[in-house]
């Protein structure tokens, strides 16, 4: 069980870590006039 | 000792939901596949919980944009693994809103990350040439535990479709996955002599037969006896193989026990296999 929780953790961080990246390429490539709702919609 | 087929189908669903490679979770061969399942669904609850605050601010601001809008944020800035997450949280009717304004490829990439205990409702809500059409992607990708997730909510007039689409061997990795099992039945009766054949044929060929037997046992007495028929068309050195592969693993063969029983040409090829093996 050890190790299961082991993955377990694993797929938390690696899920933040994927969607901290995904929430900056959001940022990066919406066009200028939707960035401000962007920026609301991801709370960035 | 082998792992019992409805654990390893568990197993590759659990691998999924943790992104991991099933063989990374062979220290559970032996668990119950009824705890796996319930094991997945805390799993995947724990892990939707993960900055839900968050996700659930995204879907109450993307409520208050035109639907328009958000589909085209929300495929083309958020991007499938932010917008997957949302979408867990949506209700089935904006989740069918949204369904329909993505292009297919857009959609299959959400089911990859949406929780897939949201899909099933969703199925009924799509027309059946879009069902189709993710599934195409889907398939192409060889991503048989989605495709399982929902493959057994499918309506009538899209599974016709899709089993048309899917050559034996996606049939068989999709049907091992399946998450609704109740259908297999009626799934079974939609798949013609020549499907069924092709299926039997793919399980020889490309070592399926685990898979195979597990379908095989979860029919009523009439679709295991339809599969004995079709087994018993074909040729005496097909079968054989077949029966060298049921003896070569006792979990294997417990869970033909059925098929056997109906097919005198399997039992029959499964004596010969004894004999030569003594």
């Amino acid at each position: 069980m050890e190790k299961l929780e082991a993955l377990t953790a694993d797929a938390e961080e690696r899920q933040a870590v994927e969607i901290a990246a995904a929430i900056a390429t959001a940022l990066q490539r919406v066009p200028p006039g939707l960035r401000g709702i962007t920026r609301k919609l991801l709370g960035a | 000792v082998s792992i019992l087929p409805e654990t390893r189908a568990e197993l590759l669903k659990l691998a999924r939901v943790l992104n991991v490679d099933s063989r990374e979770l062979v220290f559970l061969e032996k668990a119950d596949a009824g705890e796996l399942r319930e094991l997945r669904a805390s799993i995947a609850d724990r892990l939707l919980a993960g900055d839900r605050e968050h996700f659930e601010r995204m879907a109450a601001v993307g409520r208050h944009l035109p639907g328009r809008v958000a589909a085209m944020l929300a495929e083309h800035a958020l991007g499938a693994q932010l917008s997957g997450r949302v979408a867990s949280l949506l209700s089935t009717d904006e989740l069918a809103d949204f369904a329909s304004r993505f292009p297919a490829a857009f959609l299959a990439d959400i089911a990859t990350v949406i929780d897939l205990r949201a899909l099933g409702p969703l199925l009924d809500r799509m027309d059946a040439a879009r069902v189709v059409e993710v599934t195409r992607v889907l398939a192409e990708r060889q991503d048989w535990v989605t495709m399982g997730a929902f493959g057994g909510r499918i309506q009538d007039d899209a599974l016709v479709q899709v089993i048309d689409m899917l050559d034996g061997v996606a049939l068989l990795r999709v049907g091992f996955v399946l998450e609704d099992r109740s259908r297999l039945d009626e799934i079974e009766g939609l798949l013609d002599d020549e499907k069924l054949r092709e299926l039997l044929r793919a399980a020889g060929e490309h070592d399926l037969l685990a898979e195979t037997i597990y379908l095989v046992d979860s029919l009523s007495d009439e679709g295991v006896a339809r599969v004995a028929r079709i087994l018993g068309e074909f040729t005496q050195e097909r079968r054989d193989a077949f029966a060298v592969k049921l003896l070569e693993d006792a979990a294997l063969l417990s869970a033909a026990r059925r098929l056997v029983d109906s097919s005198p040409s399997l039992r029959a090829a499964i004596d010969r296999a004894r004999s030569r093996a003594a």
